[in-house]
């Protein structure tokens, strides 16, 4: 335990650089969304009150309808360009991870895999390492949406302006639906095949490390494999026979799957990194 | 060891607020603006099972809107007309049926068009279409009870005048005999596009899988001669089925074959409707003296009580209430009343919802410099308000009135 602790400490020090420029990124990029959605929207009611001879914003409110931050949540803004900066950095990462280590002429992965202890404190620290900060910009996130709205809401006057609850925003903005999902069971489902991805990948990267161009191949028809049986719930889904099961047999049955796919995956990439791993 | 781990300890901690703003509620749906329930008539406790609750919409076209809704639920409303993915995105009505193995698999290859009715012991679909230019309904029954599934097909009438046939309804008589109410179009106006309809009534024995009786309920209907006629099923129970019987007269159907455009105004205008109670159990239609004909309705209600028909409408801010006999003669009952909304402020007013006993009527007035909006509940019996509330919020009276102005109801 002790030796994880010390390993995922050393992966969550090597991300500290990266995860502070991340959310720099995603700060400015969200709040000035904020900011610009608000002005646009009151130099557009201007524009329109000098051109139709309306002396206040009611008046436009009333002739033109109400302004919302709910707009830039439906758009294509730079909040969504933020989120999907973090994820194809936390993407590229969880691939790097393993690369990163085992480059170059004296691999630092070396001295890793000759640390005293078990291999698969490497395994996990550098599992959880990335999810960490994966879920440390979800808190950022959940944290900038009520800031957004403050600065929309201090920019676009009342009498324009329709306010609604920051739930609704995150509901109608597709990707944030999905990661900051209200209901618990999507949650779960969500992240859930989010990280048997991440462990089918690993298992991917495991064996090229262990048999290189064979272990390419190998991992292809690895993730080919998991991936059908991921998919097989929603085979059923999308056909009559679901309506042989009950919905919550049909979910507890993908969980079953998840976890069958990630014990496997995780089992046999103890087992590369125990035996098989070559630098 | 804090020193040593401490980036690792801040992270965490940082994930740990990020994990109860998300388990917490309160900051998300973050009272926008708070509105509640005041007592302005009658008893408060009789308003105690009512809440107010926000609702709001979001619609592909990029608006924002916010509505209040004055009823039983608890949770604030988030509807959106788009669809995301969803683990269930639900086929709707077979979702919300097949709350058993059983019905699931009775329902898994049944057309989500058709009309499902689920009974005490009777579980019935049945869905109309052409196939192979051939009108045909299929109609699907389980009994829950056994397990037992019983599945035909009705070859319907194929006439050159017919246009279309509808399902209306299926009704479960007992455990092996069933009635279902089908509608026949027939000699659609080319221009105006209104056809006759009328009600056909198909007993099916369950057992031997036959029809064994037929019958037209309503192009006998008196007023049918030569003119245009449309007759619908508005409500039903087990023992009665409301039929509304709309006549076109003659003179409108030629204005409107001259018409470039649909004039719906002046087939309203033009428009007289009738109704009649069906008796399922004794086949037999009854004529009542229910008569709107002329009134600007924006709601209406019905409810079968034993042997009484309930009528209510709402029409320019007043609520008529009016009850049948329909062990008689089908004339009104003594003890009709009207409630006029326009004495509250209001000058619209729907009903929204009622039971034996009550009625439940929602009003309001968002033109009014000070906008209300609020709920009463009247007693059937008396016509009298049992209970009236409105709807406040917070801040000065002119931010009263713009937030409420903001708003519709629902």
């Amino acid at each position: 335990m002790r030796t994880y602790l010390k390993l995922l400490n050393f992966e969550l020090k090597r991300l500290v650089l990266p995860l502070a420029i991340l959310m720099g990124i995603t700060i400015v990029l969200q709040l000035y969304n904020a900011y610009s959605a608000g002005n646009r929207a009151v130099d557009y009611a201007h524009q329109m009150m000098k051109k139709e001879q309306l002396t206040s914003m009611k008046q436009y409110a009333e002739a033109h309808g109400y302004f919302s931050y709910a707009n830039t949540f439906n758009n294509l803004s730079w909040l969504i360009l933020s989120i999907f900066i973090c994820v194809a950095f936390v993407g590229f990462y969880f691939v790097f991870i393993w690369y990163r280590d085992s480059l170059g002429r004296h691999p630092f992965m070396s001295r890793l895999l000759t640390l005293p202890s078990s291999r698969g404190c490497l395994y996990w620290a550098k599992l959880t390492a990335p999810l960490l900060v994966m879920l440390a910009l979800l808190t950022l996130q959940q944290l900038l949406i009520p800031l957004g709205d403050a600065i929309y809401r201090s920019i676009v006057p009342s009498d324009a302006r329709e306010d609604v609850p920051l739930q609704l925003l995150m509901t109608i903005n597709p990707v944030l639906n999905i990661i900051l999902t209200p209901r618990l069971i999507d949650f779960l489902l969500y992240y859930g095949t989010g990280i048997t991805a991440v462990i089918v990948l690993y298992t991917g990267i495991l064996l090229e490390r262990s048999y290189r161009l064979y272990g390419v191949i190998t991992g292809l028809i690895y993730a080919a494999v998991a991936i059908f049986m991921l998919i097989i719930p929603f085979i059923i889904l999308q056909s009559d026979y679901r309506y042989w099961l009950m919905d919550n047999e049909l979910t507890v049955f993908y969980f079953a799957v998840l976890a069958l796919v990630s014990g496997v995956s995780i089992w046999f990439s103890h087992y590369l990194l125990a035996r098989k791993i070559s630098l | 060891m804090l020193r040593k781990y401490s980036v690792t300890f801040v992270l965490l901690a940082f994930i740990v607020v990020g994990i109860v703003m998300y388990a917490t509620t309160g900051w998300k749906n973050n009272d926008r603006p708070n509105f509640r329930i005041i007592t302005v008539e009658g008893d408060a406790s009789a308003g105690n099972s009512i809440k107010i609750n926000r609702s709001y919409r979001y619609t592909g076209s990029g608006n924002a809107s916010t509505a209040i809704t004055i009823s039983q639920q608890n949770e604030p409303l988030f509807t959106d007309d788009r669809v995301h993915f969803q683990w269930f995105s639900g086929n709707g009505i077979k979702d919300r049926l097949g709350d058993t193995k059983q019905k699931r698999n009775f329902l898994a290859d049944k057309k989500l068009y058709g009309r499902f009715v689920d009974e005490q012991t009777l579980l019935s679909y049945i869905n109309t279409e052409s196939v192979d230019r051939k009108w045909q309904t299929e109609v699907a029954v389980l009994n829950k009870k056994t397990g037992e599934t019983y599945e035909l097909n009705l070859s319907l009438s194929q006439d050159e005048d017919t246009s279309s046939w509808s399902s209306r309804d299926v009704h479960a008589v007992d455990d092996s005999n069933i009635i279902v109410f089908l509608e026949r179009n027939y000699n659609t106006q080319q221009k105006s596009g209104i056809s006759n309809s009328d009600m056909i009534r198909f007993d099916i024995n369950l057992d031997e899988l036959t029809v064994t009786k037929k019958t037209d309920l309503t192009s006998a209907l008196p007023g049918h001669d030569n003119v245009t006629h449309q007759a619908t099923v508005t409500s039903m129970n087990d023992t009665y089925m409301l039929v509304q019987d709309e006549i076109y007269s003659e003179s409108i159907n030629d204005a409107q074959a001259d018409a470039e455009n649909s004039d719906q105004s002046a087939i309203e205008r033009n428009k007289v409707i009738h109704y009649y109670a069906y008796d399922i159990v004794n086949d037999k239609m009854l004529p009542l003296g229910i008569d709107d004909n002329g009134m600007k309705i924006n709601s209406y209600m019905h409810n079968f009580v034993d042997n009484r028909l309930d009528h209510v409408t709402a029409s320019e801010g007043v609520i008529y209430y009016s009850a049948y006999d329909l062990s008689g003669n089908g004339e009104a009952l003594p003890g009709s009343w009207t409630v006029d909304t326009h004495a509250w402020g209001a000058n619209t007013a729907y009903v929204v919802d009622h039971d034996d006993r009550t009625i439940q009527i929602l009003y309001g007035n968002k033109s009014s410099s000070k906008p209300i909006y609020g709920i009463a509940l009247v007693d059937i019996a008396t016509g009298n308000v049992i209970y009236r509330g409105e709807v406040k919020t917070d801040g000065t009276e002119d931010e009263q009135a713009a937030k409420l102005r903001h708003l519709d109801i629902m």
